[in-house]
């Protein structure tokens, strides 16, 4: 039996056993934080602690949310809720999950017919509507009375990586319970041990993963992934001092062609979100301003602890024996600027064109 | 497990249990029926978690003994169009599929694993009561058409049922329309239960009674379940949460007037002139001309649509009481409650132009259906 595990997330996790242990717990709450930081994990833990069995079992008979010396949000993973939630099938905790591109009234109407039934089993009828922001308008407002006033024993919890795109009336109903990215050290003991890796590969792993467990995860059994991020690292090492603004555009076109398809396949072949990031124009240009972030690094301090891509260190020493600081850090400022122009719907060709020639050109 | 039955009891089985198939199951097992050997025959179960589980029995021989999950859709399909002869259901455990048989006729199908289907939720039946069905149909039948069919507000979707020492009252009510009904019945009791059950499992559980039946319904209330035994069926729900609304505050007293005619008169009359009615929800007028007391007139029913047109008829009644009658209401809510009565006359009660119309059954004097009026100007 899996139980999603929180990884450096202390803060939030002590916060939501004081609330539970002291019976304050919020009937709504929002948890949010990037990709990766581990908030279905979170929810889930939140759903197993308020409905164990032995848990609550625990509580009474110790009589006091002061006497556990016990994990915080502990439950017991055999009785028959733990075991059911665990395994994604406990009849009253459900995800709600966006159908295509967004969450619909119609399954936020649904869910607010099954959230008014008493439970099946559970203690605490909990309800987790994952990539919350991307609830329709019409669902959220349809949302509005029932985050406000759960019926009976009930627990509504919002996930959301962009909680501003939600109307304020929804997050202001909602605790807000915030994940944020966990120090490189952490979660490179913790990739280490949960993966088995050698500790370079764990620490390359989180540093990529920016701190964020979920990514580690992914990333950890995901060799296309590394596949299109040495394209694009080999792609810029060729193009950068090159001096050729024929051979920059030629390599602009080709690296976009590739990136592409890679995205095309992920998104057929059911591919990981990394890939679907690193090989859409905006990854790969955030990848390359780290590229450049590492060479500026690398040739003001001669650090190598600092460095983001270690397992290309070879690659970066060579490379930043050859210009100045300066000019990395300046193009580490237009991988970024690229990045954003692309975000706001820039046309990708011409934006890595534009990149490549200063790449090439060394402007 | 291989078993064979009649088709009689295969079709009677499946037809049973199919509506408590999950139309959006969260498990996959759950948009099948399980079927499991057993002492008594072949238990079959669907659930879909939330408003309705059933479980019945059929009478089979037993080959071998098994369980496993048949989809809904195919074994409901196949059960129905098979030829008229012995069926015969074999599982095979190393190709997880079934293999449905009879005369001629051989379908094999997939099957869903057994030991995903949950199990039905259960409740002590130590302190079950019993209600006749006649009486526990009518309850349903005369109140369920008053609920919710959607609404926000949860627990309009539901029947509100009230178990005392010696009565049964279930009220149900979308807000523009309330039913109400209180039977007596012995549940020899300490204290009143009252619940929320949803309409739709109380009218699944309705369906199947028979209105001349003799057999008695075994009933069993859990703090979030209830349970509706008939013979070998049983009907499993999850209450509603929340509170009913005090019904009993919109009870109008002392009504001045009562209009009585023939139920079915009435019932074809407004069928009639809704015809011009815009759609559902638009509402009839209704006034009456005549002498008052004790008195016979004529009830004028008209429906006005300006772009279409106009309908009306009179209808012959006596009015008890007096006052001047004009008032409008929705057609369909009048013509839910006459469909459900059954004694040949009815009476309206009338308070005012903005109070409920009461109707009342001579026939039935527990039931009592409010009907508000529509008040915005026609």
């Amino acid at each position: 039996m899996h139980i999603p595990e929180i990884v450096g997330q202390d803060e939030a996790v002590r916060l939501l056993d004081r609330e539970m242990a002291s019976g304050k717990m919020s009937h709504a709450y929002l948890m949010w934080g990037p990709r990766g930081s581990g908030k279905m994990a979170l929810a889930k833990r939140l759903a197993l602690a308020s409905n164990c069995m032995q848990s609550a079992a625990r509580a009474s008979a110790s009589g006091g949310p002061e006497s556990g010396q016990d994990l915080p949000l502990w439950f017991c993973g055999e009785c028959p809720n733990c075991e059911k939630i665990a395994k994604g099938i406990h009849p009253d905790v459900c995800v709600v999950a966006p159908e295509g591109d967004a969450i619909k009234i119609g399954q936020i109407r649904e869910m607010k017919w099954r959230i008014a039934l008493k439970p099946n089993e559970a203690s605490i009828k909990t309800w987790i509507i994952d990539e919350a922001d991307r609830m329709t308008e019409e669902a959220q407002n349809c949302l509005l009375k029932v985050l406000e006033e759960p019926p009976g024993d009930s627990l509504i919890i919002l996930l959301s990586e962009d909680p501003g795109m939600m109307l304020p009336t929804i997050s202001s109903r909602c605790h807000e319970v915030r994940l944020n990215a966990i120090g490189i050290e952490e979660l490179t003991k913790w990739a280490e041990a949960e993966f088995d890796l050698e500790p370079e590969r764990a620490k390359l792993l989180a540093t990529l993963s920016e701190g964020l467990p979920g990514r580690v995860a992914t990333l950890a059994g995901d060799d296309e992934y590394f596949k299109v991020r040495d394209r694009i690292i080999s792609t810029v090492r060729r193009v950068a001092l090159c001096e050729d603004g024929s051979e920059a555009l030629a390599a602009s076109e080709d690296l976009i062609d590739q990136l592409k398809k890679a995205y095309a396949q992920a998104v057929d072949g059911g591919g990981s979100p990394e890939v679907l990031e690193i090989s859409s124009p905006m990854g790969a240009c955030d990848l390359m301003a780290g590229w450049f972030r590492d060479l500026f690094i690398l040739s003001i301090t001669g650090d190598e602890s600092l460095i983001i891509n270690l397992d290309h260190i070879m690659d970066i020493r060579e490379d930043a024996a050859r210009g100045q600081p300066s000019l990395f850090s300046r193009w580490a400022v237009k991988a970024m600027q690229t990045a954003q122009a692309l975000r706001s719907s820039a046309n990708p060709r011409l934006a890595m064109d534009d990149l490549f020639l200063n790449l090439a050109l060394h402007e | 497990m291989k078993v064979s039955c009649s088709k009689a009891a295969l079709v009677s089985g499946v037809q049973t249990v199919y509506k408590a198939v999950s139309a959006k199951p969260t498990i996959p097992a759950l948009s099948g029926v399980l079927v499991e050997t057993c002492p008594q025959g072949l238990r079959m179960v669907a659930y879909d978690l939330d408003e309705l589980g059933i479980e019945t029995f059929i009478p089979v021989t037993i080959g071998a003994e098994g369980s496993t999950v048949i989809p809904a859709k195919y074994f409901s399909d196949i059960s129905r169009k098979l030829p008229q002869a012995e069926v015969v259901l074999e599982f095979r455990e190393e190709t997880q599929s079934v293999t449905i048989s009879a005369g001629r006729a051989d379908f094999v199908v997939k099957t869903l694993p057994a030991n995903e289907f949950p199990a039905l939720p259960e409740i002590p039946e130590a302190s079950s009561w019993s209600i006749a069905e006649g009486e526990l149909k009518t309850m349903i039948r005369r109140t369920g058409p008053a609920a919710a069919v959607d609404d926000a507000r949860a627990f309009f979707k539901g029947i509100y049922t009230l178990f005392e020492k010696d009565s049964l009252t279930m009220v149900a009510t979308d807000s523009f329309r309330l039913a109400y009904r209180k039977s007596s019945a012995i549940f020899n009791m300490d204290e009143p239960i009252d619940i929320i059950i949803p309409a739709k499992a109380l009218l699944e559980v309705e369906r199947n009674l028979n209105e001349a039946g003799e057999r008695e319904v075994s009933v069993a209330v859990a703090e979030n379940h209830a349970m509706f035994r008939i013979g070998t069926t049983t009907y499993v729900t999850r209450l509603l949460e929340g509170q009913f609304p005090n019904y009993k505050q919109v009870f109008p007293q002392n009504i001045p007037a009562r209009i009585v005619c023939d139920r079915l008169q009435l019932l074809d009359c407004v069928d009639r002139v809704s015809l011009m009615c815009k759609d559902e929800l638009s509402a009839i007028r209704m006034s009456y001309t005549g002498d008052e007391g004790m008195a016979s007139g004529f009830l004028t029913i008209a429906a006005t649509t300006p772009e279409v047109g106009e309908g009306r008829e009179d209808i012959p009644v006596s009015m008890i009481g007096h006052a001047e009658v004009t008032v409008a209401m929705r057609a369909r809510y009048l013509r839910d409650v006459l469909r459900v009565l059954d004694g040949e006359e009815v009476c309206l009660g009338y308070t005012s132009f903005k109070h409920p119309i009461e109707v009342t059954d001579e026939t039935d004097p527990s039931y009592t259906y409010l009907l508000m009026p529509v008040t915005a100007p026609m």
